[in-house]
């Protein structure tokens, strides 16, 4: 258990490697690009390897870029103060990915809020509906670059 | 015809008719939230949260605001602690541009930070007080408020919302004034400190609703990623201004409070004891402010492209942004993780098995703020 073997398994069993990513203020953290469909099974051995607690989901719309939908996964192991960035990207056009709000329960209403602004389908998810926003923006998909709110004034 | 109250009943599993209340949108102890509550006679059988009464969608708006101007926006995720978001907003920025500031600026940021925490958590206690109907202690702690107010005021212009930390420094220079009446605040606190405690500690009224009501076991704080007080409460150690000093927390001696019980009690303790030592890391500010003029460094207007992630231990919890820049004048995306958002759902696993009326205890003293659950 812990950080170095959570690290050789990823890489034993998705080929990954872990990566530094410096742009944590706050501590140490290595980041692990995945493929979107292997989320579940990363999810697992996350929780198995002790980084037991979650802290965001932030997906960032890359399309103008040229490029899909980033979805970062933060997670701490409490013992070791060392974070994790999963990090994975998904087409804006079919944006799917597994739920794994019944590994880590705080994700329920984490990807219920993002499933709302970014339209992202978590696949098992019990209760995809409306959470935060007005009715009049639903289905809008809010945070994507391509929705531009209208001023209030011009 | 008036048919008088209507009772609405929803078959619910096996059991048969349970009444459901919809406790909210505007119940004295809810704010502007709706909590659906399934009701067997006085027993809570099941609650479900429907926030999103004051949402605003700060994340959209901070992408049409400029690096300094985001502060604006920032610091209305929560009117009653708008420091703590605008110094973790002022980190990311310093950290996407490579910036250090001056130690006394660090110092003085401190200073605003942990008055911001000992004004939310006056109002909080005064909150959990609200909820069982006491108005004496809730009117105490606005009194006590008043005067980190005054502070605010004289060095801001403004009480709430001061907007005293951007980017690169502080707004303005602190004057000799200021530092006064900082000074008498921490004094009047001191004052009436042990008057506040004997009246809060052990009324009867608030222990015999809070002590053993709501308890949240330590599984749960892991699996709900609950935070600040809510998780110390239960025996966490969880302190971000411990765990991983930014602005030089690691130059002051203070504790982390921990309660092992975590029950609504316990966390009254915890704000309760945090700001007594909130006090002390102001006085250990004061006293060891460093040497220095200059309190604003220039930072660019356009900030070269990358991404940070940022976080600071806030009145409520640790609250924290992921900010990804593309080189422009404002932020590309902006991620707001606030601690109220993920605290509220361990009301759905509490919750059921108490009384209708515990509910309002519960809620206050999860310690709950509408604006930072919405954003």
């Amino acid at each position: 258990m812990g950080f170095e073997s959570f690290a050789k398994k990823m890489e034993m069993y998705f080929g990954v490697k872990a990566e530094e990513y410096p742009q944590n203020r706050v501590a140490k953290t290595y980041m692990f690009k995945i493929q979107p469909h292997h989320i579940r099974e990363v999810a697992k051995l996350l929780k198995e390897e002790g980084f037991n607690f979650f802290h965001t989901l932030s997906p960032v719309d890359y399309s103008p870029k040229g490029r899909g939908l980033e979805l970062n996964y933060f997670f701490e192991s409490i013992e070791e103060r060392i974070w994790v960035l999963i990090r994975t990207e998904i087409p804006l056009e079919n944006p799917e990915i597994d739920s794994i709000h019944d590994i880590f329960p705080a994700l329920e209403a984490c990807e219920r809020e993002e499933w709302e602004k970014f339209g992202i389908n978590f696949k098992g998810h019990p209760r995809l509906k409306p959470l935060l926003l007005d009715d009049t923006l639903q289905g809008k998909w809010v945070q994507r670059k391509s929705y531009i709110p209208e001023p209030h004034r011009k | 015809m008036y048919k008088g109250a209507q009772i609405i009943t929803q078959p619910v599993g096996k059991e048969g008719d349970l009444m459901v209340l919809n406790w909210g949108v505007q119940h004295p102890a809810s704010g502007p939230m709706r909590i659906k509550v399934w009701l067997d006679g006085e027993k809570i059988v099941k609650v479900e949260n429907d926030p999103g009464y004051v949402t605003r969608n700060l994340e959209k708006m901070l992408e049409y605001r400029t690096w300094e101007n985001a502060v604006v926006n920032v610091e209305r995720i929560c009117f009653i602690d708008d420091l703590g978001t605008i110094l973790n907003w002022a980190l990311a920025v310093e950290k996407l541009a490579d910036v250090e500031v001056p130690k006394n600026v660090q110092y003085f940021r401190v200073i605003l930070a942990e008055v911001g925490r000992i004004v939310s958590h006056l109002i909080g206690i005064g909150g959990m007080f609200g909820a069982l109907g006491v108005a004496t202690p809730m009117m105490w702690v606005l009194a006590l408020r008043e005067y980190y107010l005054d502070f605010l005021e004289h060095y801001s212009g403004y009480r709430i919302s001061t907007a005293a930390i951007v980017p690169g420094g502080v707004r303005f220079e602190p004057k000799k004034e200021d530092f006064d009446l900082l000074r008498k605040a921490v004094e009047e606190t001191e004052r009436r400190w042990d008057d506040y405690k004997e009246v809060f500690i052990d009324n009867p009224t608030l222990v015999e609703r809070y002590k053993g009501i709501g308890i949240i076991p330590k599984e749960l704080v892991f699996e709900l990623g609950l935070r600040g007080p809510v998780a110390r409460a239960s025996g966490v150690d969880y302190d971000l201004r411990k765990r991983y000093p930014y602005s030089s927390y690691e130059d002051f001696d203070f504790k982390v409070v921990v309660k092992e019980e975590g029950d609504a009690y316990a966390r009254f303790l915890v704000v309760l004891e945090e700001i007594e030592e909130s006090v002390k890391i102001i006085k250990q500010a004061l006293e060891g402010m460093p040497e220095g003029d200059k309190w604003k460094i220039r930072m660019p207007k356009k900030i070269k492209a990358g991404e940070a992630y940022s976080a600071v231990e806030w009145a409520r919890g640790g609250i924290e942004y992921h900010v990804v820049s593309d080189g422009g004048t404002g932020a590309y995306r902006a991620k707001i993780s606030a601690p109220s958002f993920m605290n509220i759902w361990a009301l759905e696993y509490i919750a059921p098995g108490h009384k209708l009326a515990d509910l309002a205890t519960i809620f206050a003293s999860l310690y709950i703020c509408h604006g930072d659950l919405d954003r």
